[in-house]
């Protein structure tokens, strides 16, 4: 099992429901991914959702997490393709 | 520590205070009807606050103590901390359509910290210092401000010290080793009734021999001598008959403002920001105009984004959202939506780093953010009537429809598209008159200052004498 930080942008003007997203990709990953805080310990990626394609957040979660941080900016990407992304990124 | 809105509600019913309605003293203002809808959407920056979805937008890190405070107690550091205010007005609007009330506090505090600042480098005062320490225990405990900025002002015409009554504008009447004695009141007080402090401000640029009234301090609203009487709003009988009439039932209608009075109000130095410097009054009222002016393509854009979303649905549910002169005017009114929120991004994207180290937003680009908001919110509001239709001025009530003798009726006639019922099509209908009607349009006209307030300061910042050189240049005039 990953450990994988979740961050949301705060969500002023979303394009998409980043929570709905959000649960099918909770439902997707079942027990291969263990969710936690951005400000937990011991994570082996992030996950930053987004509203929108300007990411606000992305800069200052990219200092805690290098090259280990997918973006979401739309619910387009199927659930599965994102949650093989994680674990592959996972260090 | 005030973190969730039970907290907050507690913090209020526990703090007392004297509030009156319709000349009624209220004992309980978090159990009475009218004020229920205003204390939901200022409690909305608490609850949201905690939401993972929404943290990163209310909180931030403190620079004072670097731990992690709501937004709405925080000083802006950056080109991104006045971005991201605006971000979370539009937020808030979204999850209320009403006013939130808590961004007039917020833009107090950091107009008093960088204007302190200041007032200590010219004067050798120590008044930052002094608000640093305030700052850190409204930081601490997450309290709700009042900017209390606008004093009565009797005859417009006169001096405050003119005036035929000296209390028309907020005075001290005293001073001692311990502190000052004030006297007066603040008008339009939004959130007045539900708030914990007041951060009182001078109400314009103070000159020689108003001295008494350069005055800047911070008073609890629970504090001897400090009452308030909650103003009346448009259809707010609806509000105690806690009907689905009132057309937004859970947040209300814009604020909710009190006439705050200070009668004989004792305050110690150490809540005291400025006291006599008359020349720093015009600097701070003209950088809390400029914070207050960049928040209304924020929080009416978001509130407009809200009646797009009811006209479209109305127009869903009567059969009209197909026809091109209803797109047409949707398309017009996001129009007009985006231009507001554009003024206010724009204002905080052109933001300046102040002496004191906090940023402050364009000041132009603020003023013509708010100035459009005067006249873009009453078109979108008339367009959504033209969309709705006159059914919202003639709309039976909610008892109408609820009658055993009448309803049947009321279901029958008001009904509009089948499948939809006939109740979710006065809702919506009560939604759009509560959010186009009366009060809601006047605040986005007067409130953050009348539109002539951002004429004159076109004048001082429109730089019209660089426009007439790139004339005579561009047209080979030479002198």
């Amino acid at each position: 099992m990953k450990r994988v930080a979740l961050k949301f942008c705060g969500g002023c003007d979303p394009e998409y429901d980043r929570i709905a997203y959000c649960e099918k990709l909770h439902i997707t990953a079942g027990d291969r991914i263990e969710w936690a805080r951005p400000d937990d310990n011991g994570c082996h990626a992030a996950l930053l959702i987004c509203g929108c394609p300007r990411a606000c957040p992305e800069n200052d979660l990219a200092s805690t997490y290098p090259r280990c941080i997918i973006s979401i900016t739309d619910d387009e990407e199927d659930s599965e393709e994102v949650i093989k992304k994680l674990m592959t990124i996972a260090t | 520590m005030i973190k969730t809105k039970e907290d907050y509600i507690k913090s209020l019913k526990e703090m007392g205070g004297l509030v009156y309605y319709k000349g009624e003293l209220i004992r309980d203002i978090t159990t009475h009807p009218a004020f229920i809808p205003h204390i939901n959407a200022a409690a909305k920056t608490y609850e949201l606050a905690l939401m993972p979805e929404h943290e990163d937008l209310l909180t931030v890190t403190s620079h004072l103590t670097g731990k992690k405070v709501n937004r709405f107690t925080h000083i802006h550091h950056s080109v991104d901390d006045l971005i991201r205010k605006v971000q979370m007005l539009r937020l808030l609007a979204h999850e209320t359509g009403s006013c939130f009330q808590r961004c007039v506090g917020f833009d107090a505090l950091n107009a008093v910290y960088m204007t302190t600042y200041d007032i200590d480098a010219k004067h050798g005062t120590k008044y930052h210092q002094r608000f640093i320490e305030y700052l850190k225990h409204i930081q601490s405990e997450n309290f709700m401000l009042v900017g209390g900025m606008t004093d009565p002002k009797g005859d417009r015409s006169l001096a405050p010290s003119k005036q035929h009554d000296p209390d028309l504008f907020t005075h001290v009447v005293e001073k001692s080793d311990k502190g000052i004695v004030i006297r007066g009141a603040k008008a339009h007080q939004t959130g007045g009734a539900n708030s914990h402090e007041i951060m009182a401000m001078p109400t314009q640029t103070m000159r020689e021999g108003d001295e008494d009234y350069a005055l800047v301090c911070a008073v609890p609203l629970n504090a001897k001598g400090v009452l308030q009487i909650f103003g009346r709003q448009t259809n707010d009988g609806r509000k105690i008959e806690r009907s689905m009439d009132i057309g937004n039932p859970n947040y209300g209608l814009v604020g909710g403002e009190t006439l705050i009075v200070f009668d004989n109000v004792f305050v110690p130095w150490e809540r005291v920001f400025m006291c006599g410097e008359t020349d720093f009054s015009g600097s701070l009222v003209e950088r809390f105009a400029t914070f207050h002016r960049q928040n209304y393509g924020g929080c009416k854009g978001g509130v407009s984004d809200v009646l797009v979303g009811a006209s479209a649905l109305a127009a869903e549910y009567q059969g009209t959202a197909k026809a091109s002169h209803v797109r047409d005017k949707l398309a017009e009114m996001i129009h007009l939506t985006e231009t507001i929120w554009s003024g206010s991004v724009a204002c905080s994207a052109r933001g300046t780093k102040t002496a004191s180290g906090a940023f402050l937003p364009d000041m132009l680009l603020a003023n013509c953010s708010k100035l459009n908001v005067t006249r873009n919110i009453y078109e979108i509001g008339r367009l959504a009537h033209d969309i709705a239709g006159g059914i919202i001025a003639t709309m039976p009530s909610e008892a109408d429809l609820k009658s055993p003798e009448v309803g049947k009726y009321v279901k029958k006639y008001i009904a509009g598209v089948a499948g939809v019922p006939t109740e979710s099509r006065m809702k919506i209908l009560r939604l759009i008159e509560n959010m186009t009607g009366g009060t809601a349009l006047v605040e986005s006209m007067h409130g953050a200052g009348s539109p002539q307030a951002m004429k004159v300061m076109y004048s001082r910042l429109g730089k019209l004498d660089m426009k007439v050189k790139m004339a005579k240049k561009v047209a080979g005039i030479e002198d």
